[in-house]
Parts: C-alpha cells; structure tokens; sequence
C-alpha cells in the first residue's frame, strides 16, 4: 500500500524519535571522527514504502563503536573501511545490514516498518483518527506527493484525477470562470434536487456536496478551493457510513478531510514553490457560420422575403459580406491568460518547540478578458511539546480573495453577435447598435456586445477570512490520549456589482434609473470547541479502542445589501454619485444563528488485526432540526478481514494486503432550515399601528429528517510486493423518505409545504487499479499504470401521483417550473438523471417536417408532450481516469487521462441555433449546422427541418433528435518534474533541494458529441511550470 | 491512574448529552422569529395582527384589484377603446373574458393573496388562542377582529366567484380543502360572524367611540397599550362586523336574507350624528371635500402605499394603463340622473367634485378621491397621516343603500325615495335640487337611483360590481366608452376557479 501510506501520518514516528535523538547524541559526543585512510560513505536513508527520507536514523560500523545518524534530509555520511557492513537503527523500523564495497561512495538504504509501527498508521478521519489496519470504512488516503504529481494549482482538481468517487460536475455555463466555485459529488447523489426545501435567506437546501473538514473543522468550498496546494499534507476521502457517520447530520455526501503540513524538528528550511502559467480558451468546441454563410443561411430562411425593405437590407448586408467584413467576434473577449502563484514557508525549531510559517499568493486570470481571482494568505503554526505527554499546538491563517470580472459580460453574447458587421465605424469608434430596424409589428435591435463591454461596468468581491486553531494533546498514558480543541473563526465578505449607465439594457429607461449599483456585505463569526478521549487496550490479541468526544458549535451570519440606480455618464460606481436608492427598493438584511451540539463514540475492535468490528453513534443537536426535535441519532456498524493475517497465510509472500469489508450505517443530509416550524418575518416599513408581521413560511411539525442509509462493502488488495493493488467498492444508499416541497392548492393558503414523500436509491460501484511494470526502487525507476472508474445510478419512487403536476405543469400557461421542453419527467421507478423526450424518427424528405412517434408507437407529424418516454441517461456508464506514473532517476512523469462512457446528453447548441432559430432570433448569428444540415427541398435526407424561419410557428419542441451520446476522452492532466536534489550544483546555489515541472491541463479532447461548451466563459486549456526550491 | 481515566471519561458524558434546550432556544435568528416566539410577547402579537391588515392592504386585494382596479374594471368605470391593442386587458375584463391571460392572472392572484391572508389569521387565531401574555378583554377584541375578517374575505371571495362551491378555511394546517356548497358556505361565514359579534361585545369603540382623532395626538401613543383600543375605524370593529353581518345577509344564499339585512342597516344609520363614533360628513365648507366621508367610514384599512398607488393609477399618461373615466360615462351615465347642466365640478354633489380632467385625454377624467388629505389636513390638524392612507371597506353609505333596497323590495317606493333624498342632503344636494325626484316614484327610477347612487359613491372601492352582480344587472350595464347601456360580449357566471386551485 504504497500510496497510502504516504498520506497517512506517521503518529507514532515522530512520538519516538526523542529517544532516538539522545542516543544519537550521546553516540556523536562519546565517538569523534575516526582516522583517514578510509573511504567516505555518503547516503540517505528512506522510508521503504513511502520513500521519505528518516531522519535520526543511527548508522554505526558492525563491530564498532564508532557511529553516525542521518540529518533532517536523512543524510548521512561516516568513514568506513571496505568491506565491513553498516547497521541502520531506528525505532519502529527493521534493523538493517548493509555490506559497503569498494565502489559504495553513495548509497540510498531502505528501511521497513516493523509490525508493532504498521499497526499504529492512522486514517485521518478529522475530527478523530483511526486505526488504519483495524479500521472497516471505505476511504482513500492521498499524500501530498500523490496530490502534486497530479498537477500543482488546484486542490480539488487533482482530487478529480485520483479518486474516481470524487466528481466535479461540470458545469457548462460558468465554463473555466475562475470566480465560479465547483460542484462536487461523493458517490452520486442522495437527494432529489426538486426536493430542495428552501431556508428563507440562505436557500441551502438539502444538497449533493461533501462536506470538508480542515485540519479537524469544518471549511467551505471555497476555502478548500483556494487552499494552496504546499500547504496540504494529506486528504482523504471518507466515502461510505462506516466512515462518514461519525459527521452525524451532515455527513451524507462523504467527507473530504485535509490535513495540513506539521513543521518538524531539526534544521530552519526555507522552501517556496512557485507556479506559472498560461491559459489559452477552448473555442473549438463552437461552430459558428461566417459572414457568407451566415447571409445565405438568412437569404434561405427566408429573412428578406416579407417586403420589400427587406430586399434592400439583403443588398446592404451582402454588399459588407462582398467588401471583406467577416468578423471573428469569438476571439474579441477572450485573452491568453497569465497566472502565477508564490508560495514560501519557513520552518524549523528544536524537540520542544517548532514552528512554520507561510505566505501565499496566487493570481489566477482567465481566458474571458478583465477576469481574475487573487488569493492570498498568511499562516503561523507552532506546536509545543512539553513535558509529560502535553502538546500544544496553535495555528492561525488568515486567507482573503478577490475577485472580479469586467465589463466584458456573458462570452455567449459574442457568439451570437452576427459576423458581417464590424466591430468598428470607420472612425475607429464603437457603435452601440450593430443593426436595428423596424417591421410592421417589431422592431429588431442587435446590440454590439463590445460596446457594452467597453463601459466601466464590473463585479467585485473580497473577502478575508482569519481562523486560530488551538489544540491540546494529553498523554495521559500509553492507552489514554485526550484531547481538546477549541477554533475561532471571523471572516468578511463584500461583493459590488454595478452596471455602467450607458449599457444597453437602459436604453429605454428614464437617467434616474440608468445604472445601477448593488452592494451585498456578510460577516461570519463561528466557534467550535471539543473534546476528545482516545483509550485503547490489547488483552493477549484483543485490541480495544474507544473514542469518545463531544463538541459545540456556534455559528453567526448576517448579510445585508441595498442597491441604488441613475448614475450618470462615465461614472464609475460610487453610490454617492447614484440619482436614489432603487424606486421602491429596500434594503435587506438577515441573520442568522446556528448552534450545534455533538456527542459521539466510536468503538473498534479486533483480533490480532485479523477480524475487524466497528461501531460508531453520533447524537447530533442542532437548532435547525426543528423546535420539538433538536437530537438525531445516526449509527454505523462495520466488520472487516485481513485475510493475510491469517496464519494460512503466513507464507503467502506474494500478498501484502488481502482485506475484506462492509459497513452498514445512516446519515443526515440537511442543512439549515427552519421547516418544521412555522416562521414569522417582519414586513417592512410601518404603519400607526407600529411593525407589522407575516407568516413567511409554514413549517410541518410533523417532518422528519432525511435520512441516508448506507451499505456498503469492498476489498483492497495489494500483490507483487505492492506492485500491483487493486482497491474495490460497491455500494447502495438508500434516502427515506425525502423532503419534497410539495406544491399545494392556492386555497391552502400557501404555495407549497414540505413533506416526507418518497424515496430515492442510489446504487454504484468504484474501483482503483495500480499496476507497476517495472519498480526497481534501488535505481529509482518506476513505471506504472492507474486505472479508475466509478459507476453509480439513481431511481426515486413512492411519489405515487404527487409530483404529477410537474410533469404537467407545461399545460398551465403561468407555470414557469417546467416547460414544454422539459427533459425532466417524475414518475416512480425513474431515474433523477433520466432524460425524457419524445421519440422523434427524423426528418420526413417530402416536406422537411419531423415525423414523431407516440406512446404507442405510432407515427405522427404531431408533438404532444404526453408522449414522453426516457430516452436514456444523463449518467455515463462508467467515467474514471486512466494514467501512466513514471519515474526514471531524476524525472518523474504522470498523465492522466479521463474517459466516460455511456452518457447521453442534451445538445442545447443543435436546439438553439440550428433549429429553433425564429425569425426574430436570425438577427443572431447561428451553428454552421443550420445552414448545411437543413432540410431545403423534397428528397433532402435531412438531419433537421426545414430551413426557413420566417413561420414563427414552426418552433420546434424537444425530441429524442436532440440527445446524443456522450462519450469522450480528455487529457486532463499531464505533468513532468525533475528533481536536481542529488546534483552537485545546487549546493554551490546553498540549496538543498530542487525541482522545476511542467503540466499540462484539458490538454486533448475526443468526443461524440458536437456541443457548446463555457456558455459565459470559455474552458481553457492551461500550461503551467513549476519551481519548488528549499534551502 | 486508574480509576482516573473513568472519571476523566465520566466528565465527558454529561458534557455531550447534557440537555441543551436553553442553549437551542438562544439561538434564534433575528430577523424573523418562529412560531412560539412570534406569540410569547405582545409586541410581537400585535404586529401579526397588524401584519394581516398589512396583507389586505396589499395590491391583490384590497390596495388594488378588489377595491381601485379589476373591480372597478369589471363595473365598467374605465374608458377603453375596443380597436386598440393597448387596452386588452381593458377590454378582457370590461367584456368579462375571464379565461384571457390577463383577468386570467390578476383573478389567480387575488384568489391566492385572499386564501394566503386566511390562513395567516387561522394561524393567528391558534396561536393567540394558545397564548397567555396578553391580558384576557384585549385578547377577545384581537380575536373577535380575526373572525371578522375572516368572514369578511371569505365574503368577498363569494362575492367575486359565487354563486359556486367554494372552500372555506378555518385550518391552521396546510390541509387540502373541499369546496363547500353555498348554504354551508355561509353557514361559515355567519359562524364566524357570531363568534366575532360576542368577542367584540366589549369592543372599546361602543363605550369611547373613535379615540385617536381630532384632538388625540398620534405621535407619542405607546402602540402597544391602546393597540385594541384607538382608532377603531381602521380595524373591524364591532360595529363593522354588524355592518358585515348586514352585508353577508343580503348576499346570503343568493337570493339573499334583505329584510334581516335591513334591520341591521337600519340601526347602524341610527348611530349617526347621535354622540356615537359616527356622523354625517360635514358638506358646509367648500373647501372640505371629503370625498371618502371619513367620518361616515365603518372599517378602511390602512394602506401605507395608497398615495403613491392611487398617483401610479390616475397619473399616467399613457392609454390602457391608466384608469380614467370617459366624459360620456361620467355626465350621462353615472350623474346622468342629475338635474343639473353643465361642468361636472360645478354640481352642488359633492362626489363631482373629485373628477379633474386626466393627463390623457381632454375628455378623460379622473379622481382626486384620495388625493385630497392635504385640503383635509385642515381640518383634522392630526390626522394628515391616518387620512391619506385610508382605504375604505365598509360606509355608513351602503348601509343607507341596503335599508333603501328593502324599502323597495316591500313597494314603499315613496319612503325609499325620501331616505334617498334624504341621503342625498349629505352629499351637498339642497332641497330645491332633490324636490324634481320626489315625484317619481317606480321600481325602475328607484333602481336607476340606486344604480348610480353605487357607481358615485363607491368608485375605487368595489362595491358597484358586486351589488350588480347580486342584482343580476350585469346582462345590461353601464357603457364605459360612451352613453346608455351596453351587453358585455361574455358574462359567464359565475367566474372559474383559478388555475392556481383547480390545476395547480
């Protein structure tokens, strides 16, 4: 388990390297350096599995007393005659011999953890560590070099390219928008997002995200996101019950835990890492027409053949196409985009105290131009370890980030912008209008998209966290441990958005309401303090563990904003300068305070490592469960077999690891709401009576909590001497009954109304293959294969007929729920990822019209939304990476490329702009598709209808014609690193170590599907160096 | 060493599983408060109740559709031109197409902001019923205001969608409802009617009248202590839920209980002017031109936004999206039983004096009806505010119309032209000008009186349609765009039920 134990901290090690570090010194002072005539042997001493190098590793000559131990590096280097052999010793590893000939001037020895040592490796759970041999729950572990050599910018998309459970939805809207925040998924989904029962202010409903824990606390997503990647020891990822229900209520979706780097006694380092990069946008992705095609495509649509204005336009407009205008209006708002992240750290200090600090900065631009989020952040952790087992340490960082994006607006409103108009007058100046002209009923107006972006308007948002993390650990004695910790957290949030008066959505607006300026503020103010005891016991082969731990938390949130309006000309957004506050407009305001309250105990038992139980309850209290229920239970019970313990397999040299297990467990997917109480707000502005009140939501005192039940089971293999490991899991939660907001008769007196309704069941399986070909760790060469792939997929039902008025919702003309168009249908035994549509046979060649097929099967030219049935599945059968590591002396290289199979998808592009294009929407420019694929005339084997738009009427619906296959193939990351550490020429730099790596992210895309992809901001494709230096 | 570990994991225990409910309750957010909260003070009860009126003073009921716009509409006040598209909706609803999109919508909205309002003061009754921080006498007159006005938008849920099956709420719950026939449902209504009635019977307007005005400074009133007790006419006092009862009566089964209806009217026209909290307007000043009698009002609601909502309504400029009243319609229709010649604002009629000529068009006029608080002010010198927000419900005017309508009703065609006359010296008529009607006295001239005795005194306050629609007149009514009587292309009766209930 080679990966593995990278990652996960190595507790024990540093606990004993006191000792070490006396008989070391002891050793030096008794046996001063030996007479010459005898060669200099160099080396360093590593950790056989992981390779880090051991420091305080005591070196000697057999049969000598003379002696020697390795430094902070695990560099050594001591006089020997050859011939004679060296002994390596340090506690919890495997003594070792080593015979020096002649030719050893510089050796690298590996040692091997001893049994008692490998027994005490740690899963990081956060809030508390477990035993990882004894250990049943599913998770990964991922080390910090695993996580680097991935890529080095961004923490959660190295993730993505690790653990196939781990996803990140994509999100084909906000494209690579640098401010845009991800959308994770742990093992699909486990509740329905219709269900989405809304808190009055701070609309978190029930959601699909993991939770993230930061060295022990809860973090946000964007704290995780904009974490710098050095400062990371570890992550592991707790995905199934077993693992997860020591969260309690907020532990449904998985957990992702973060550990960050400890400073470790010895020599001051100073290191720093810093990235550059080069991000180009991803626009082969969209098929726009040219100039001449795009006048064609009009000229048949039917654009100039109402009257005879229009004959004229098609004169003017093909007499620009016939003059050379044809403009790319694709390339206008995007930019090669320049970023760059410093990190550097200091660390150091002696056995008793040690200290590290960091600054960090990262500027990351994107593609869309004006466009950038700056991170930065500063943090001092001193731990000190006194005497009779008491260790303290303190940590306290403050990050802030800033964003903002410019005037450039939506990347769509270029795409769409028509290419034989210039950008341009002659004059050099911008119009605002590129066309606009009058029929008999409308008027058609095209805005130049460049006029609007060259205003001054802009989004800005800042916020500045600051977080103190104190914790004290007790050894009590060798079984009892306690522990308690206690984090404060405030942190500030400002976001600006204001929109230049001249833009032209104000074009038919009085000046007192042209531009407006909107001011949002929070502020956070949290608390969590805990207490934790660690027992652990082993009667002959019975070992014992018991954690119990309670904690309480306070958290405070109060936002408020207000928006004013009229600036006037060439104004740059100071609300002084504003005409009023907006007409009617009141500010707004909420706070909000949630406190919680967790007890929990966790119980593990085995039997000489070999058969495995566990137990864990959580009774969790929050103010947001509810008035009359603040407590919740949740439970896990877990059995796992490390069959190569067994004696049978004592002799199985070739098995390092052979483990079976399962977990059964449950957990609470919720997050902050009010719904089972009837809430009261107050209106706004007063009368003589005074305030006035209002029912704002009405609760249901009668809900109850989603629940997610969890089993899950797998395996985790390791043969060849760790060469090939195979890890396994599959797995079923299961949400009863779900919250749905249920929409009610207007009579009732409320919209809708929570209530348990319906279940939703989630089945799927992952799995991790590592393969080395070649380990030859002497010479330090390594190639390797990974492959991943995950699976999951899930179906609701016992809805009955409740949510049948969605599925008709498109009858009723006020509904804006669902549409005609709506690929979404709910009906029991269906999948929330199904896509419905109606079943379309093509193009009829006779008359270019789309001929249909009912429910029934029978053809018709008719479209009736009834006839929907599932098409097939947004979730792709299987998705995962496959990659290549590679490591040959000095370089190291890992490629990572991400399939996915099986997937159906919508293709929006198709829909809107090759057919669907109405008359009133020719204006903009559309997918050459629309021009080329069209049906025109009788006997045209045509993939869509007919080419002419100037029958509004001939809109086309949604149909089975518009879903296609998904499948792709993607470079998603590639990187190549050489480490200078052993070259003689650094040194003459007084640095000790040195690497420089080059990555490559979305470097090659192979796919099935001809689809628009970054609607507001194109993807990119990046290029990054690296330098990591340490002196 | 021991024995110290256990008690070390002995102190946790409590820690984690110590009862924390005080802890939980602290934690409140500060913006809104649940449930059990909103109903453990007074000052927070009060403000639901405050917040109810709040509801009904909102654009969908009675601070727009139901007393100044849709209403109003479907009276046939409001010009419109039938060969422009700008009037559509105009249009729609004067010709009562009530399946086109825009009646469509404005009925949905007022269906759902009327059962929305239910359900709050259902809510407000369960939760002030299980309340005990607020003293027994004013927690009957709070209540007995809740039943009242939940009659009261039932009522007038009726009066709009009946005669029909209906659902009648009194749950706290969200529970779906049936429809009820009409006879239960006004079994209901008058249910809730009596409860009111009992409630009220100590209800402080009886024994102190109206306090708060004229002589009654507004500003420093602790709100919490007089919230029961002050300005009664803003609230449904207990006289107002007479007055309801009166009007439940005569639309009670359709064809209505008018003799009972009557007698209730009748001894509420016999608190005027009798040291009572009512009295005639005052007509001898003409600078007073209280176009809304404020002190003939029943029950009006106050509605911080009227002024600025009656300017959005009369001000504009624009054809179709401001309400103004045809020259024609006004002249020949509605004062057409007038004898005198003329402009308008030279009648001695006082309610003619509000038409101004609108931003429109030259033969286009609107009112002044609630833009007159600042000639007011002089004559209240406290009451600018109150005034300038009232939204009448309820007049001592209609109670005047319904004892009318049962004179007629019995024949005595001669006594009911004498109250009308009667009336009429009210409104700023002299003697000389009501003598030429005293002759006349038939069915039809009392009914035309009537008829345009409703559309002068209730404009922008819904009344007209709904007694229309009781009398079954809506076959042949007013023409909006010009003289006589016109045949709305559609009267479906009664109007559907919303999408929102039917297909929501």
């Amino acid at each position: 388990m080679l990966k593995i134990a990278i990652s996960e901290r190595m507790t024990p090690r540093t606990k004993r390297r006191k000792p070490v570090f006396n008989i070391m010194l002891a050793l030096l002072l008794m046996f001063p350096a030996l007479a010459a005539a005898q060669q200099t042997v160099t080396g360093v001493v590593k950790d056989a599995e992981s390779g880090e190098e051991l420091v305080g590793v005591v070196v000697n000559i057999k049969g000598s007393t003379t002696a020697t131990s390795t430094d902070a590096d695990g560099k050594f280097s001591i006089s020997v005659k050859p011939g004679v052999a060296l002994q390596f010793r340090l506690l919890g590893y495997n003594d070792l011999e080593r015979k020096i000939g002649a030719n050893d001037k510089n050796i690298t020895v590996k040692m091997s953890m001893n049994e008692q040592v490998l027994n005490e490796v740690v899963v990081e759970a956060g809030i508390i560590q477990r035993n990882k041999l004894g250990f049943t729950g599913s998770h990964s572990s991922i080390g910090k070099e695993e996580l680097k050599a991935v890529g080095n910018t961004n923490v959660l998309q190295s993730l993505k390219s690790i653990d196939p459970a781990f996803v990140i939805v994509e999100n084909n809207i906000a494209g690579s928008d640098p401010n845009a925040m991800p959308n994770i998924e742990i093992r699909g989904q486990s509740t329905l997002n219709l269900s989405e029962v809304q808190d009055e202010s701070e609309a978190t409903g029930a959601s699909n995200m993991p939770l993230f824990i930061l060295d022990g606390f809860e973090a946000t997503l964007e704290e995780i996101n904009d974490l710098d990647i050095n400062r990371i020891e570890s992550i592991t990822l707790l995905k199934d019950a077993g693992s997860t229900a020591i969260y309690g209520s907020k532990g449904a979706n998985g957990v992702v835990v973060v550990e960050t780097v400890r400073p470790q006694p010895g020599q001051v380092f100073v290191t720093y890492n810093g990235d550059y990069s080069v991000s180009t946008p991803y626009l082969d992705v969209y098929n726009m027409m040219n100039a001449a095609e795009k006048l064609e495509f009009e000229r048949l649509g039917g654009r100039y053949t109402q009257a005879l204005s229009d004959q004229k336009r098609y004169y003017e407009n093909l007499a620009k196409v016939k003059s050379g205008v044809d403009t790319y209006w694709l390339k206008e708002p995007v930019q090669v985009a320049f970023s760059q992240s410093h990190s550097a750290t200091l660390s150091g200090g002696d056995k008793v105290l040690q200290y590290q600090a960091g600054v960090n900065y990262k500027d990351n631009e994107g593609v869309m131009k004006d466009e950038y989020r700056k991170t930065y952040g500063g943090n001092l952790k001193l731990i000190y370890r006194g005497v009779e087992g008491l260790n303290i340490m303190n940590n306290i960082f403050v990050t802030g980030s800033n964003g903002h994006s410019g005037s450039w607006g939506s990347f769509s409103d270029f795409v769409q912008a028509n290419p034989y108009y210039s950008m341009y007058n002659e004059d050099g100046t911008i119009p605002k209008y590129l066309d606009s002209y009058s029929e008999v009923t409308t008027t058609h107006t095209a805005v130049n998209p460049l006029y609007n972006a060259k205003l001054l308007s802009r989004t800005d948002s800042k916020s500045t966290v600051i977080t103190n993390n104190t914790n004290i650990d007790w050894t009590v004695s060798r079984d009892l441990l306690l522990r308690g910790s206690l984090s404060l957290k405030q942190s500030k949030g400002n976001t600006i958005v204001f929109v230049d008066p001249r833009d032209s959505r104000y074009d038919n607006v009085g000046y007192e309401q042209k531009g407006r300026y909107t001011s949002g503020y929070s502020t956070n103010w949290s608390y969590n303090a805990n207490m934790t005891a660690n027992y652990r016991k082993a009667v002959a082969k019975n070992n014992f563990t018991l954690i119990v731990r309670g904690e309480i938390e306070e958290k405070n949130n109060t936002s408020e904003t207000f928006a004013a309006q009229g600036f006037p000309e060439g104004s740059v957004g100071y609300p002084s300068q504003s005409y009023s506050y907006l007409s009617g407009g009141r500010p707004s305001y909420s706070s909000s305070v949630v406190r919680h309250l967790t007890s929990l105990t966790a119980f593990n038992y085995n039997y000489a490592y070999r058969y495995l139980l566990d137990f864990n309850y959580n009774l969790d209290g929050a103010t947001n469960f509810g008035t009359n229920r603040h407590f919740q239970s949740f439970w896990s019970a877990g059995a796992g077999w490390n069959v190569n313990r067994e004696e049978f397999a004592k002799d199985w040299t070739w098995l390092s690891e052979l483990k079976l297990r399962a977990t059964y467990g449950t957990n609470g997917n919720m997050t902050g709401n009010y719904t089972t109480s009837s809430v009261y707000t107050y209106n706004v502005g007063n009368n003589f009576f005074g305030q006035a009140a209002k029912l704002s939501q009405a609760g249901n005192p009668n809900l109850k909590w989603q629940v997610v039940e969890n089993l899950s089971g797998g395996v985790d293999i390791s043969v060849l001497s760790n060469n090939l490991r195979v890890n396994f899991d599959i797995y079923r939660k299961v949400t009863d009954p779900l919250i749905v907001s249920l929409k009610q008769r207007a009579s009732s007196g409320v919209d809708s109304y929570p209530v348990n309704l319906g279940y939703m069941n989630t089945k799927g399986y992952e799995f991790r293959i590592n393969y080395n070909f070649i380990n030859k760790p002497k010479d330090n060469i390594l190639v390797g294969i990974r492959l991943t792939g995950a699976h999951n997929f899930s179906t609701y039902g016992g809805f009955n007929d409740a949510l049948n008025y969605l599925n008709e919702a498109y009858k009723s003309e006020n509904n804006s729920n669902m549409s005609l168009n709506s690929l979404q249908q709910f009906h029991d035994g269906n999948s929330p990822t199904d896509l419905w549509a109606v079943r379309s046979l093509g193009i009829d060649p006779a008359n270019g019209k789309e001929i249909f097929l009912t429910k029934n099967g029978e053809r018709t030219y008719i479209f009736n939304a009834d006839d929907k049935v599932v098409i097939a599945n947004s979730r792709p059968d299987i998705e995962g990476v496959v990659g290549i590591n590679a490591r040959y002396r000095q370089i190291q290289f890992t490629s990572t490329l991400r399939y996915s199979l099986g997937a159906y998808k919508y293709n929006s592009a198709l829909f809107n702009k090759v057919e669907n294009i109405s008359y009133d929407n020719v204006i903009y420019n559309q997918d050459k598709r629309a021009l080329y694929d069209r049906w025109q005339q009788p006997g045209d084997m045509a993939k869509f209808k007919n080419i002419n738009v100037s029958d509004n009427a001939s809109l086309t619906p949604v149909s089975s014609r518009f879903i296609q296959r998904d499948n792709y193939l993607r470079g998603e990351a590639f990187r190549l690193t050489w480490n200078f550490s052993s070259d003689k020429w650094i040194k003459s730099l007084h640095l000790k170590d040195l690497s420089a790596g080059v990555s490559m992210n979305d470097f090659f895309n192979l796919y099935s599907i001809k689809i628009e992809r970054g609607i507001d901001d194109p993807f990119a494709r990046t290029v990054s160096f690296n330098l990591y230096a340490r002196f | 060493m021991k024995h110290n570990k256990i008690y070390i994991l002995l102190l946790l225990l409590p820690f984690a599983f110590a009862s924390c409910d005080d802890w939980f309750a602290g934690a409140l957010p500060k913006d809104k408060n649940l449930e059990d909260k909103q109903f453990s003070s007074e000052s927070d009860i009060i403000a639901t109740l405050n917040g109810i009126y709040r509801s009904m003073s909102s654009e969908n009921l009675y601070g727009g559709y139901m007393t100044m716009t849709a209403v109003d509409l479907l009276a046939h006040y409001y010009y419109y031109d039938s060969s422009q598209s700008a009037f559509t909706y105009f249009i729609n609803m004067s010709n009562y197409y009530y399946a086109a999109d825009d009646p469509k919508a404005v009925l949905a909205n007022i269906w759902k902001e009327a059962y929305v309002t239910i359900f709050d003061i259902n809510n407000f009754i369960h939760g002030l019923q299980n309340s005990d921080v607020i003293p027994e006498q004013k927690k009957k007159i709070l209540l007995g205001e809740s039943y009242g006005l939940r009659a009261f938008i039932h009522l007038d849920i009726y009066r709009l969608f009946g005669p029909q099956a209906l659902p009648y709420n009194t749950d706290y719950e969200v529970v779906p409802h049936n429809t009820l026939p009409v006879d239960d449902y006004f079994r209901n209504i008058m249910a809730d009617i009596d409860t009111a009635k009992i409630l009220l019977a100590a209800d402080p307007i009886i024994t102190e009248g109206i306090i708060g005005t004229d002589t009654e400074g507004i500003n420093d009133v602790p709100v919490v202590d007089v919230f029961h007790s002050y300005f009664r006419n803003f609230r449904l006092n207990y006289y107002a839920v007479r007055a309801l009862e009166a009007r439940a009566l005569i639309n009670r089964n359709q064809s209505g209980d008018h003799a009972a209806a009557a007698e209730i009217a009748k001894s509420l026209i016999a608190l005027l002017d009798t040291g009572t909290p009512f009295h005639w307007t005052d007509t001898g000043s003409q600078y007073l031109n209280d176009y809304i009698a404020y002190s003939e009002v029943i029950f009006g609601i106050y509605n911080i936004d009227l002024h600025t909502r009656w300017k959005n309504y009369t001000d504009g400029t624009r054809a179709g999206s401001t309400y103004t009243v045809y020259e024609d319609n006004l002249q020949n229709n509605i004062f057409g039983n007038d004898p005198h010649g003329g402009a308008i604002s030279q009648w001695p009629d006082i309610r003619s004096q509000q038409w101004v000529i609108s931003k429109v068009r030259g033969d286009q006029y609107v009112s002044t009806k609630f833009l007159e608080y600042d000639r007011l002010s002089s004559y209240y010198p406290n009451m600018i505010d109150p005034i300038q927000n009232l939204q009448p419900l309820i007049r001592m005017s209609e109670m005047y119309y319904i004892y009318i309508e049962e004179l007629m009703d019995e024949g005595r065609y001669d006594e009911a032209t004498a109250e009308l006359c009667n009336f009429l010296h009210h409104r700023g008529w002299k003697e000389q000008d009501t003598q030429p009607l005293i002759n006349s006295a038939s069915y039809q001239q009392v009914y035309s009186m009537l008829e345009t005795e409703y559309y002068k005194e209730f404009y922008a306050e819904g009344q007209t349609f709904f007694f229309l629609k009781r009398t079954n007149r809506l076959g042949s009514i007013f023409n909006a765009a010009g003289t006589g009587k016109v045949s709305p292309a559609s009267t479906p009766s009664p109007i559907p039920l919303p999408e929102n209930e039917v297909n929501f």
